[in-house]
């Protein structure tokens, strides 16, 4: 056997060992819900909330302690509803909460080898319930988007 | 043959009158001729036998159930005709999704032996080319979603519309070989061979990925290229045609 037919059986047996595929960061992912808050009075004009308390139901710990007029919200995967706890001034005397529960339906998209499946969502019908009836800072809730697919647009707006 | 045919008619045509002469000599020369031929062909030898790395890998790998059957026959000099045929079973956990690939494969192609045997042996190291196809199917058991926030505990998903089977799935690729074969005992021989593939086409599964494919193993991301071996037991059988 010669020395040139070991070199490249060598090579070829270097070439079966390969490192495991990473999922690149940067990769959209599963995408969340974007809200935005908009004034009552004045559909058109947002409307930032300072200080509200962003917890899911059944969850221990809160989403967000969140001050600002948009944000990303998760959605609950493999069920058909999320339930958040929205509580204006938590921390004082008179806290005022809205309980909001959001109808979806999942579908599942391969990305590759690395990232396995993401999630998109698709607002059911009705698209939400405001568990607390008139009783919260919540005046209205529109939908702008019924699907999910990405974070590049918003999807729901809050009226207050 | 053919030159010693067309001299014989023209003899014959002009010795016309010697005719029982004529006759004789053909028939000696083709005596003649079958000898020389005899003399100049080496055996046809085939060899046929199983890849022994396949029935290991079942043994101690739970989710593997591998058969590869190997043959090959001599052509011509150091030209060796080469099929490999083959089916898998796999369940695999990759990063996120758990699958099960299973099918079968065949490749054939040809080797060119370098090693310079002595009279009667049969040894070889050598360098080929196979084609190859897959007739497969894959199975999505269960996976993870990406998600890049983590506030709602995350449950693998194992059912839904993409659990299930993605069947009548093929793939076609070349295969560079490199491997040697050495005579053990009587017609026995071990082989080693280390294959270098290129994927030219594969049909996509509904919403999923050729992860692993029968033959070709494992494919990545946005690759073409893939590896693999074989360990060889087979034996020979020379016939003399």
């Amino acid at each position: 056997m010669n020395l040139r037919n070991l070199i490249l059986l060598y090579f070829l047996g270097l070439l079966s060992c390969e490192k495991d595929d990473i999922c690149l960061e940067g990769t959209p992912g599963t995408p969340q819900m974007i809200v935005v808050f908009k004034d009552y009075l004045d559909p058109s004009a947002p409307k930032g909330v300072s200080e509200l308390t962003i917890k899911g139901f059944d969850q221990e710990a809160n989403y967000q302690l969140f001050s600002g007029d948009s944000i990303a919200i998760p959605l609950r995967n493999n069920f058909d509803i999320t339930q958040y706890k929205l509580i204006l001034g938590a921390e004082t005397e008179t806290p005022i909460a809205d309980s909001l529960q959001l109808n979806h339906k999942q579908f599942d998209i391969f990305i590759n080898r690395a990232c396995g499946y993401k999630s998109n969502y698709i607002f059911g019908d009705p698209a939400y319930y405001i568990l607390t009836q008139g009783k919260g800072w919540i005046k209205n809730i529109e939908i702008i988007k019924d699907t999910l697919t990405d974070e590049k647009s918003s999807h729901l707006a809050i009226y207050h | 043959m053919k030159k010693v045919h067309i001299w014989l008619f023209i003899t014959k045509l002009l010795l016309f009158s010697n005719w029982a002469y004529t006759q004789d000599l053909v028939e000696k020369l083709i005596v003649i001729d079958s000898v020389h031929q005899k003399r100049d062909k080496k055996p046809y030898t085939i060899r046929f036998g199983l890849d022994l790395s396949k029935p290991l890998k079942t043994q101690f790998e739970n989710n593997y159930f591998g058969l590869e059957l190997v043959g090959d026959i001599r052509l011509y000099k150091e030209i060796y005709g080469a099929v490999e045929l083959g089916n898998e079973q796999i369940t695999k956990q990759s990063e996120q999704i758990n699958f099960t690939t299973s099918g079968t494969y065949i490749k054939i192609g040809f080797d060119y032996n370098m090693y310079k045997n002595w009279k009667g042996m049969n040894n070889a190291i050598f360098l080929g080319m196979r084609f190859c196809n897959s007739f497969h199917k894959q199975e999505v058991n269960e996976y993870e979603i990406y998600q890049l926030n983590h506030y709602w505990s995350e449950e693998p998903i194992s059912k839904g519309p993409e659990i299930g089977e993605r069947d009548q799935l093929k793939a076609g690729w070349i295969e560079i070989v490199a491997g040697m074969k050495v005579r053990v005992f009587n017609n026995f021989y071990m082989g080693f061979s280390l294959r270098l593939n290129r994927l030219l086409s594969n049909t996509s599964p509904r919403n999923f990925d050729n992860l692993y494919i029968p033959g070709f193993n494992k494919k990545t991301d946005e690759n073409v290229w893939g590896a693999g071996f074989n360990y060889t037991l087979t034996y020979a059988i020379p016939i003399k045609i």
